[in-house]
């Protein structure tokens, strides 16, 4: 970006309240990714947008909701997060999932369309959150000689992760950016991004504890470990 | 933390919290059953998410609060009907009352606080600012539902919420 040109405290007001459209939204979250001062008013203006929750009165729901609540979650127990996976590993392990990806890849296909619209809904606002609490780490993310105008900036929040992308050549037909927590041999999924626009924003898994850097790999989509390329890549700063 | 440990704080966390999570989903969705739904999956998001939350980050009401004003936008959206159930015109009623206000100074964050820095804005910017909030509606939604210019309703909403921020500030430093 040559020049900063802030946005208005209206625009940032509407963005607060996510009341804007897609496209200002866009153009506001990359200059936020460069511009602690406006992060900084951004984050003073969300007490006041939080506030707003505690203007309806508290209204205890029916008692059978608590039985059922509390039934889902000891269902959940069986559902929790997996270990992390070895670079160039466990081809064996790559196999299998490829067998078994193709048998739920249709119901999957499905379900992302239906869900879509309010997976966008959700980044947007985990987006604001990271970016606006001062405390967040920023890490940039780049390789000036391969792409030299482009970089990406993560941002770290306690377990929330996002990624902005600014000026990212497209990905290779057939391929995608593989986004990984890394630490010498072993990587951890973060995410994945079509690389199909130049400006975008993910939010990545929660960071694996033991992460030293991020990685951006391309790889082919069928792929489950990370075999391509390193493309990117970006230190994660010593804590203090 | 074991299954057991996590079960007992799930319940603590919906006990303390549930009235919290479903008044807020009642005033979105407008409808009882899918603020029930709403609130279970509220729950259920931030256990899953538990062991991960860092209490020096940011109060637990006011995390539950933007996951569940997340969701009911997400259904507002989904089923295209973009109507705040909420009436706005009810926040008139607390008024704009100065000795509310005063009583109501205080470390906590009081729905009687907030309703009257609510109360004591003019009527257009606390519409403005209920449609876009409780209604999930974009400005220039509401700018085409109330057919006002949208510079308008943009110029509402900043000052809605300054003017909010500014009384919710002000506890503390005397008066
Ligand atoms: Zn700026």
């Amino acid at each position: 970006m040559d020049d900063l040109e802030h946005p208005s405290l209206e625009d940032l007001t509407l963005y607060a309240l996510e009341a804007d459209e897609p496209a200002e939204r866009e153009a506001l979250t990359l200059h936020l990714a460069e511009c602690r001062s406006c992060r900084l008013a951004l984050a003073g203006l969300l007490p006041a947008v939080d506030a707003l929750a505690e203007a309806v009165p508290a209204t205890p729901p029916p008692p059978e909701l608590r039985d059922r609540v509390l039934a889902a979650s000891l269902g959940e127990a069986q559902t929790r997060p997996r270990p992390p996976r070895r670079l160039f590993g466990f081809v064996g392990w790559a196999v299998a999932l490829v067998a078994v990806a193709a048998l739920v890849a249709v119901q999957v296909h499905m379900r992302q369309r239906l869900d879509a619209s309010q997976a966008v809904l959700r980044r947007q606002r985990t987006v604001v959150q990271v970016l606006a609490d001062p405390q967040s780490v920023s890490m940039l993310v780049q390789n000036r000689q391969l792409m030299a105008h482009a970089w990406a900036r993560v941002f770290l929040r306690g377990s929330q992760a996002v990624m902005i992308m600014h000026r990212v050549p497209a990905a290779p037909p057939g391929q995608t950016y593989d986004i990984w927590w890394m630490r010498g041999n072993t990587a951890y999924r973060a995410g994945q991004w079509s690389g199909r626009k130049a400006n975008d924003m993910l939010v990545l898994s929660s960071p694996w504890h033991g992460f030293t850097a991020v990685g951006v790999t391309l790889e082919s989509p069928a792929d489950s470990l990370p075999s391509g390329p390193i493309v990117m890549m970006g230190e994660r700063p010593t804590a203090g | 933390m074991t299954d057991v440990t996590r079960v007992a704080s799930i319940q603590e966390l919906y006990d303390r919290h549930a009235a919290f999570v479903y008044g807020l989903a009642l005033s979105m969705l407008g409808d009882a059953s899918a603020a029930e739904e709403l609130t279970q999956d509220v729950f259920l998001q931030c256990w899953q998410r538990w062991d991960q939350y860092d209490p020096a980050r940011g109060s637990v009401r006011t995390f539950l609060a933007t996951v569940t004003r997340s969701r009911a936008i997400d259904r507002i959206r989904r089923r295209g009907r973009r109507v705040p159930e909420v009436a706005w015109e009810e926040f008139a009623d607390t008024g704009p009352d100065p000795d509310s206000l005063e009583d109501a100074v205080d470390d906590r964050l009081t729905m009687q606080r907030v309703r009257a820095a609510l109360g004591a804005l003019p009527a257009p910017q606390r519409q403005a600012l209920i449609m876009c909030y409780f209604g999930g509606m974009s400005a220039r939604e509401i700018a085409q539902r109330l057919g006002d210019p949208l510079g308008t309703v943009k110029t509402r909403i900043r000052l809605g919420l300054m003017r909010l921020r500014e009384v919710l500030d002000s506890r503390g430093e005397g008066g």
